[in-house]
């Protein structure tokens, strides 16, 4: 059964009677405790830890789907409720009567309750050492207090079983999967972090086997598409989203400069592309120049492309059918609906190069650039964001990292761990 | 007749050709200005197509193939226009965008050899093809491109500024540095733009930047001085200023005042005292009114360098020279009481408060009278203190005397006179403390202590071990609840900013007595930062969700949980 056909079948046996079954912890307390998605949230962002963290201990929880923008349905047994009161996340006690008028209002309204069961186990793809950027995911669990793996391309190209199977979410973010360092390699030539990057891949692609970094760049992109094609789920910011595609769809040709591979690049490699073999995107026109931090045309605001870089301005996200596709639901869910851009080396994507049949979460209206995707592979799922910070709409190498405790309401970072939750909302064992 | 009949024809031949042309070229612009880009490139290249000497379509064609990323096909038609107008040379920075965009670097360099032949003795074709360059981020192509002007134009400072920025962006501060002493060598007025430049080199190229200057021009020298004073080596800085300054009057003056420009804001008495040098320097130069400010303003900053011996000089300079306006002496009587006060000299300060009292303005009277005022607390002599502030009705004089009165035991006259000045008396640093004293009084039911006065003087006095003993000692004989437990809190914090801990930590639990829970989850923060700040990070959690699961209503919950994030890893050190 499809992740999609299941969920449709679980929830739609959720909306009419509660099948929860939380124990009464005392005479005198609520059974239930509401967590509201709304303006009246004091914390946004820690409320997905304190679900999180209640999956973990094996408790269970629904998520109310467009009700009050995603509110959380959680037992009020002391851990629970204690976890709650440090984290400073607002909740409401809730009897069972009230619970019962809430499933009436969800089940007449454009809205769902999606049961959630099982913490996933998360890990974000980095390099050991500390990059001069930061990344968003990594922030935002942090702060919700999720735990998390650090993999890099050892672990994803263990053996079968061994590497990214142990996981089930996977998140990817500044990373350039065409082995071209971001493109960097020329501008700051000389900086010191640059030169830890290149000798850091460069003994990795040497110890794994491979003759340049792009290969090996290109075979961990194959084994990270093979895991979502198994049943993992993916989540991807930054430039990961579009050079995970190139160097999907580049098998086979040489799409990287000089530098990376000491050969330069196909001159025809644009036309060369096997855009059957990408996730999300398709017929792309390749940057040529090795000195411009830009991989391709599918990032429509090309911020390191002067001349033809575009201004940020303000992306929706859309309203989907609760009870029909609760996925794109579930990563939509948010007290905003319209939130400020921000920039990152892929930034958004232009609709002109999005396959067919990839579902559009989000994206500025009038604009000819998406900029939340989500898609299938195989048994598994995918979600792109563009840009590189929520919060630091400009953020440059060397910036301070964003402080999450000054944005707790951020709608920016609630896409993030929208997507941290979802893999959750099923029952069984997400690999098969 | 038969030549008038021809040159008529030929008028109207020529008139319907523009018409024609224009009629293009409005076309190209209406697609441009509907962003139908391509369209618009299709309608410029037509207007080449037909009229081939027309610039402005090449540049439209630029401007319309750039947004749709084909800058590449610039080059065919931008070579097609130069080859019929080659001594139209705004055609020429095109043809070397195009070629760039195509990635063909030695095409660029072809075009500019070109350029350059039509205009022998100009920068312009060897910076537009570096500038070209280094927009398709080839900075190593760059330099060679200036190199090559400069050697073509044999000026060996010629493209200096382009060199300096590009090895800037380069990270190569020592090359920026000796380019900059070049392009100031030719162009003088580049002076603050390599100052600008230079000031963002990173800590570690302070020293080769410094070198690289000093060994260069007076004027490279001067620059050395300004960075270094701005580089927190003010008195090597003047040092160096002084030994390259220029002869002439009013040359030596500009520099003077340029480095003092460039010394301005630059916190720390070092740098403070340094200022107050180049102003006596430059009041020297000066005359009349001009040179009473310059040492008024030298004795300032001498004063802020804590250098009083050369403040009073100034002062003593201003005094005696009859010539100095009235109130520009007031000015130097408030400097000089503010050294005087900062020496301990408070008697003296009062003195010469009181006879130029008439001459300052009200305001600064009043700031100079609590100022004389505090003097006396800070020496014990609260009689003197109140003396000073007797018939000063103004609400900062109002505070300090509920301070005073604090500092004598008498705590139900200083809760009056604190409340009676409100929230508005001073800054709002001295409201905020006004603030914290009422709170440590409030609980404690006895109208008057003076051992609780003796040690808030001593803490005022700088005694801080000795404020802590006494504090504990009246700690120890009030209820938790009735100030004890307050009491411990500021002995505990007072042990933190002394830097020892386990006095601190001990103070803080006890003043964490849940019988007094205004107090308590106060205690409770100080005493999570504290085991924080000494690496006991699990006890440091423990005691903060103590805190927020125990007084979820108190208003310290909010920093407790920032803190809480903090020592969890959640959010980055701060």
């Amino acid at each position: 059964m499809r992740r999609r056909d299941f969920l449709r079948s679980a929830t739609g046996a959720l909306a009419g009677a509660p099948l929860l079954a939380f124990p009464r912890l005392g005479r005198r307390r609520a059974p239930w405790l509401l967590v509201p998605m709304d303006d009246t949230q004091a914390d946004h962002l820690k409320a997905y830890g304190v679900v999180f963290r209640l999956l973990e201990r094996g408790g269970r929880a629904e998520w109310f789907l467009n009700y009050r923008n995603g509110a959380f349905l959680i037992p009020s047994d002391a851990v629970t409720a204690r976890d709650t009161a440090l984290a400073g996340v607002t909740s409401e006690p809730l009897d069972d009567g009230a619970l019962l008028g809430i499933r009436a209002e969800i089940q007449m309204e454009n809205m769902e309750a999606v049961p959630l069961e099982k913490a996933p186990k998360v890990a974000v793809y980095a390099p050991p050492n500390a990059a001069p950027w930061d990344d968003a995911v990594t922030m935002a669990l942090r702060y919700a207090g999720i735990d998390f793996a650090k993999v890099w391309d050892s672990e994803v190209l263990a053996p079968a079983g061994t590497g990214l199977a142990r996981y089930d979410w996977l998140h990817l973010h500044h990373e350039d999967f065409t082995g071209q360092y971001s493109k960097f390699y020329l501008t700051y030539a000389g900086a010191p972090w640059l030169a830890e990057m290149v000798e850091r891949n460069t003994a990795m692609a040497r110890a794994l086997g491979f003759s340049s970094v792009p290969a090996e760049k290109r075979a961990v992109a194959e084994a990270i598409a093979a895991y979502v094609h198994q049943g993992g789920f993916l989540f991807a910011m930054c430039a990961a989203t579009e050079t995970l595609d190139l160097a999907l769809a580049g098998a086979g040709v040489d799409i990287a400069a000089a530098y990376a591979d000491q050969t330069p690049m196909d001159p025809n490699a644009t036309a060369k592309m096997d855009w059957s073999r990408a996730l999300a995107f398709q017929d792309a026109r390749l940057e040529l120049s090795p000195n411009v931090s830009q991989f391709s045309d599918i990032d429509g605001h090309e911020v390191n492309a002067m001349s033809r870089r575009q201004e940020l301005g303000s992306f929706r996200s859309f309203n989907f059918s609760a009870k029909i596709d609760p996925v794109a639901t579930m990563l939509v869910q948010n007290h905003r609906e319209t939130i400020p851009d921000f920039y990152g080396l892929t930034t958004s994507f232009r609709k002109s190069r999005i396959k067919p049949g990839v579902t559009i979460l989000a994206d500025e209206p009038g604009a000819p650039w998406a900029k939340y995707l989500h898609g299938e592979h195989g048994q598994g799922t995918w979600t792109f964001y563009g840009g590189h910070d929520p919060e630091d709409p400009q953020h440059q190498i060397g910036d301070a990292p964003t402080d999450l405790s000054l944005h707790p309401h951020s709608p920016g970072y609630r896409l993030i761990l929208n997507n941290v939750l979802f893999p959750a909302a099923k029952k069984k064992e997400l690999k098969t | 007749m038969r030549r008038v009949l021809w040159l008529v024809l030929v008028l109207l031949g020529v008139a319907r050709a523009l018409a024609a042309q224009t009629e293009l070229m409005a076309r190209a612009y209406e697609q441009e200005r509907r962003s139908d880009f391509n369209a618009a490139a299709q309608a410029y290249l037509e207007v080449l197509r037909q009229y081939p000497d027309n610039l402005s379509a090449l540049l439209g064609l630029e401007r319309a193939l750039t947004p749709l990323h084909r800058e590449a096909d610039l080059a065919g038609p931008a070579e097609a226009f130069l080859a019929r107008n080659p001594s139209d040379v705004a055609a020429y920075s095109v043809a070397m965008r195009g070629w760039a965009a195509a990635n063909r670097p030695d095409s660029v360099a072809a075009v500019a050899r070109r350029w350059a032949r039509v205009e022998p003795g100009s920068e312009a074709p060897y910076r537009e093809w570096g500038n070209t360059l280094i927009a398709q981020r080839d900075g190593s192509g760059a330099r060679r491109a200036y190199l090559a002007g400069r050697e073509r134009l044999g000026d060996p400072s010629a493209m200096a500024g382009e060199l300096a920025l590009l090895a800037a962006a380069q990270n190569n501060w020592e090359e920026a540095a000796r380019e900059w002493g070049l392009a100031m060598d030719r162009y003088p007025g580049y002076r603050l733009t390599a100052r600008n430049a230079l000031a963002r080199a990173p800590v570690a190229d302070h020293e080769r930047v410094l070198r690289q200057l000093s060994r260069g021009t007076p004027a490279a020298r001067r620059l050395a001085a300004e960075l270094g004073v701005q580089w927190e080596d003010p008195d090597a800085a003047y040092a160096l200023l002084m030994a390259s300054l220029p002869v002439a009057g009013n040359e030596s003056l500009d520099a003077l005042r340029q480095f003092l420009d460039a010394a301005r804001g630059i916190e720390g008495p070092a740098a403070a005292r340094v200022r107050g040098q180049v102003l006596e320097q430059i009041a020297d130069r000066s005359n009349g009114a001009a040179a009473s400010r310059m040492r008024l303003e030298a004795a300032r900053s001498y004063a802020e360098g804590n250098d009083a011996a050369s403040a009073r000089r100034m002062l003593s300079a201003l005094a005696a020279d009859g010539s100095t306006p009235p109130d520009m002496a007031a000015g130097a009587t408030a400097t000089l009481v503010t050294v005087l006060l900062r020496e301990g000299q408070v008697e003296e300060a009062e003195r010469q408060l009181g006879g130029l009292r008439r001459n300052l303005g009200e305001e600064n009277a009043a700031r100079l009278t609590l100022q004389v005022a505090d003097g006396w607390v800070r020496q014990g002599n609260l009689d003197r203190a109140e003396a000073v502030l007797a018939g000063d009705s103004t609400v900062e004089a109002l505070a300090m005397t509920g301070v005073i009165r604090l500092y004598r035991g008498d705590l139900s006259g200083a809760a009056t006179a604190l409340r009676s000045a409100g929230p508005f008396a001073g800054s709002r640093e001295e409201a905020t403390q006004r603030t914290a004293l009422l709170a440590l009084i409030q609980p404690i039911e006895t109208d008057s202590l003076p051992a609780l006065g003796a040690a808030l003087l001593s803490l005022a006095q700088g005694d801080s071990a000795a404020a802590v003993a006494r504090l504990v000692t009246v700690a120890d004989g009030l209820p938790a609840a009735g100030g004890g437990a307050e009491l411990r809190l500021l002995a505990g914090r007072i042990e933190t900013g002394l830097g020892r801990p386990d006095e601190a930590e001990r103070l803080l639990r006890a003043a964490a007595d849940s019988s007094a829970p205004a107090t308590a989850p106060a205690a409770e923060l100080e005493l999570g930062r504290l085991l924080l700040s000494v690496g006991r990070g699990t006890e440091a959690i423990a005691q903060l969700e103590h805190l927020i699961l125990t007084y979820p209503g108190s208003a310290a919950v909010p920093q407790a949980r920032r803190v809480l994030d903090a020592a969890r890893g959640g959010i980055p050190e701060s």
